[in-house]
Parts: C-alpha cells; sequence; structure tokens
C-alpha cells in the first residue's frame, strides 16, 4: 500500500483484515504495516444506522498509532492528514452511492 | 542518516532542467535551497530517483521591481527579503515577515520561491502569497503559465504545480498605498513551526474612523494558508475599534481548521489565532496612525 503526501511517501507492507462482520450493519477494520519510514496500526469501526426516511448514517470512529521517522518529523500533521483522508472516503462514497442511484432509476 | 540513492543533475539553462522533469516525470525532486528536501531526502521520507539541483541557471537568480511590486526568480534567497532594498521599499511587510522564517542559516540557503513551492502549512512564505495575492509563474517544456496564490495551494504540501513544471517566478504586487499590514506568530521557540499566525492588512476610509478594506490570513492552522473572509467581513463598514477587532478575532477562530498535535490542542490554536487578530490588526491601526 502506498500512502502519500506531496513529496513524502511511504510504501507500506503488512495486513489489512476485516474483524466481527455484521453485514449489513457493521464491522471493526485493523490495519497494521511497516516501511522504512516507520510503521502504522490502527483500527476503526463502520456502522450504518437507519435514519428516518430512506437514508443511512455512516459512523466511524477509530484509533490509530504511528511509529518511527514518520512519527518524529510528521507528528504535527497526522491529524489533519486522517481528517483529509477521511474527507476522501466519504468524497468517494457519495459519488458512488450517486453514481448507483442514477443506474437504477434508468 | 544519509539519503536513498538518486541520479543527480546539475543542468545549466531553465530548458535543460525542464526536459529532465519532462523525461523523469512524477519521480523527480528539484532542489533549491534545499532547507525542505534535504531532511526529506535524508530521512528518507521522501526517496524520487531522480534530483535536478537548479543552482547553476543563473538566470532564475534575482530579485526586481515588477509594476508597482516585485518579481522573485527561483533562486532568489530568503535573506533577499531582509537585504533587499526594492523588497524594503515596495513590499515592507515581507522584509518584517523574513524575522519569523526559521534562522539566518536557514533564510541563506532557502529560497523564497521553494518554501511556496514546498507548501508546508506552517510557514510564512504561502501565508504571505496568499494576504498579498501573489501570482505564480509555473513554467513546464511546453507552456508557462500564471496561478494565482488562491488557486496555487491545494493541501499539505501540495500545490497547483505538475510533475513536469517548476515554479520560476513569483510576483509579489505592491500594497495598495492606503493599507497597513502587520504580521505575527507564536511559536515554542523562534523559528520552530508557527504554532499559529496571522499576515493581516487594514485600510481606514478617507475619514480615517472606518475600515475600508480588511484581509486575514493564517498559517499553522490547516492544511494551507487560509484566508478567513467572514472575519474581514467583520471588520469592513465598521469603525476601528477593539469592538471590531474582537468580532473579527471570534470570527477567525471560528473559520480556521487547526489540528491537535503535541505542540497544541486544536483549542488553543483557536485561542491563539484569536489573540494574534486583535494584536495584529492593533498593530495595523497603529502603523495607519502613522502614516
Amino acid at each position: 500500500m502506498e500512502v502519500g503526501i506531496g513529496p513524502i511517501k511511504g510504501t507500506f507492507h503488512g495486513k489489512i483484515s476485516m474483524k466481527e462482520k455484521a453485514p449489513p450493519r457493521s464491522y471493526r477494520l485493523i490495519v497494521e504495516g511497516s516501511g522504512a519510514a516507520g510503521f502504522v496500526r490502527g483500527e476503526g469501526t463502520l456502522t450504518l444506522q437507519d435514519e428516518a426516511g430512506d437514508q443511512t448514517a455512516v459512523h466511524v470512529s477509530g484509533d490509530g498509532q504511528v511509529g518511527g521517522v514518520m512519527a518524529g518529523v510528521g507528528q504535527r500533521l497526522f491529524e489533519g492528514v486522517a481528517k483529509q483522508l477521511m474527507g476522501q472516503f466519504f468524497q468517494c462514497m457519495q459519488s458512488r452511492v450517486a453514481a448507483r442511484r442514477e443506474n437504477s432509476s434508468v | 542518516m544519509k539519503p536513498a540513492k538518486f541520479d543527480y543533475y546539475d543542468p545549466r539553462s531553465l530548458e535543460e532542467a525542464l526536459t529532465l522533469l519532462d523525461t523523469h516525470q512524477g519521480d523527480c525532486k528539484v532542489l533549491a535551497g534545499g532547507q525542505s528536501l534535504m531532511p526529506l531526502l535524508n530521512m528518507r521520507l521522501a526517496r524520487p530517483n531522480v534530483v535536478v539541483d537548479i543552482n547553476r541557471i543563473k538566470e532564475l537568480n534575482y530579485v526586481r521591481p515588477n509594476d508597482g511590486g516585485i518579481a522573485v526568480g527561483a533562486l532568489a534567497r530568503q535573506r533577499a527579503l531582509q537585504t533587499d532594498k526594492v523588497i524594503a521599499e515596495r513590499v515592507p511587510i515581507l522584509q518584517e515577515a523574513a524575522y519569523y522564517i526559521a534562522h539566518p542559516q536557514i533564510r541563506s540557503r532557502g529560497t523564497i520561491c521553494g518554501s511556496i513551492a514546498h507548501a508546508d502549512p506552517a510557514a510564512e512564505l504561502p501565508a504571505l502569497a496568499l494576504a498579498l495575492d501573489a501570482e505564480m509563474t509555473l513554467t513546464s517544456a511546453k507552456a508557462a503559465r500564471t496561478v494565482g496564490a488562491e488557486a496555487f495551494f491545494q493541501s499539505f504540501f501540495t500545490t497547483a504545480l505538475a510533475a513536469n513544471e517548476i515554479l520560476t517566478e513569483v510576483r509579489f504586487p505592491a500594497p495598495p498605498k492606503d493599507s497597513a499590514w502587520s504580521v505575527l506568530e507564536i511559536s515554542r521557540r523562534h523559528g520552530d513551526f508557527a504554532i499559529a499566525g496571522i499576515i493581516a492588512g487594514l485600510a481606514l476610509e478617507p475619514d480615517r474612523q472606518v475600515i475600508r478594506r480588511a484581509r486575514l490570513v493564517y498559517f499553522g492552522v490547516g492544511p494551507t494558508p487560509i484566508r478567513v473572509k467572514a472575519a474581514e467581513d467583520a471588520l469592513i463598514g465598521q469603525a476601528a475599534l477593539e469592538s471590531a477587532f474582537e468580532a473579527a478575532a471570534q470570527s477567525a477562530s471560528q473559520g480556521i481548521d487547526p489540528s491537535n498535535d503535541i505542540h497544541a490542542s486544536e483549542e488553543y490554536r483557536r485561542a491563539v489565532a484569536a489573540t494574534l487578530t486583535k494584536r495584529a490588526l492593533r498593530a495595523a491601526l497603529q502603523k495607519l496612525t502613522e502614516k
């Protein structure tokens, strides 16, 4: 998996696993990886919740640990970058949901 | 610490440098002052296969008058901000802000364009570019284009620069004659990354009571330098009094996007930004009354 912001790029090797799968409600995602720049460990829970009408709320929460050179130098950026990556996730999901809705209405 | 292996080129002309960038697209970094790139290479956080050193391209080393303002070539060092008479006369806030940029050794090597191209969210020069409506020239082997500061800064270390482009020039227009500017920053130690910083501009109506224009740009409190228009609007049309400054400060603390890190919490950064807003506006007003 390659992750990067601007000139700072890291390649990480490791495992991503899904646990406690309870479709269609929730799962836990566990990420473990390491590379030249350091290591990452994290886990998150994604929960889908019925809302009024035909809407679904997506709740995501998680916790992560980062170590190595990357952590020493990049600490001040982690939270902001995490926010940005979550934003990308929601944007991506939004566009996929919108695309599927269009297809099904045709 | 030593960098990972890379191929090093030191072209003598801009054409040559741009051709190199074109050939090694995406796997290539431009080296100017090296004050951000070298640590990234040495710590192996950046591992490009090719480094193009532009230090021998003499035509890029200049600061010159441009309209009322200044034009700065890719090799002009940050030190020029403090020593160049044209800069001091035409855009004095740049001279004032240079005091906050790292340390003398770093300013002697680090370039003005390099800091802008690197786009660290806590750096002073990107914020100055945004506050002063600077224009960047992005040159590739095929063409040159101009991008305004607002469109240039996109996210953490991410700009409008394409992989085959060099930021060859930054132009800072002279701020309007009726305006005064101030810059303030809080960091743990002098020269550290800013916990929060501000560039503030202020202009009064001819009656010298009511605020005509305001510009408030913050750094260290989001993915890019952030201009808070709502805080500016809280000032425009108001009497230049503490109450208006207070309103702007409150608006600014909500209009920024700070994070928690080991240096400071999000709330602390919001509070610092509010305090800096008031101090910077008072300082700008003081300069206006002395004009």
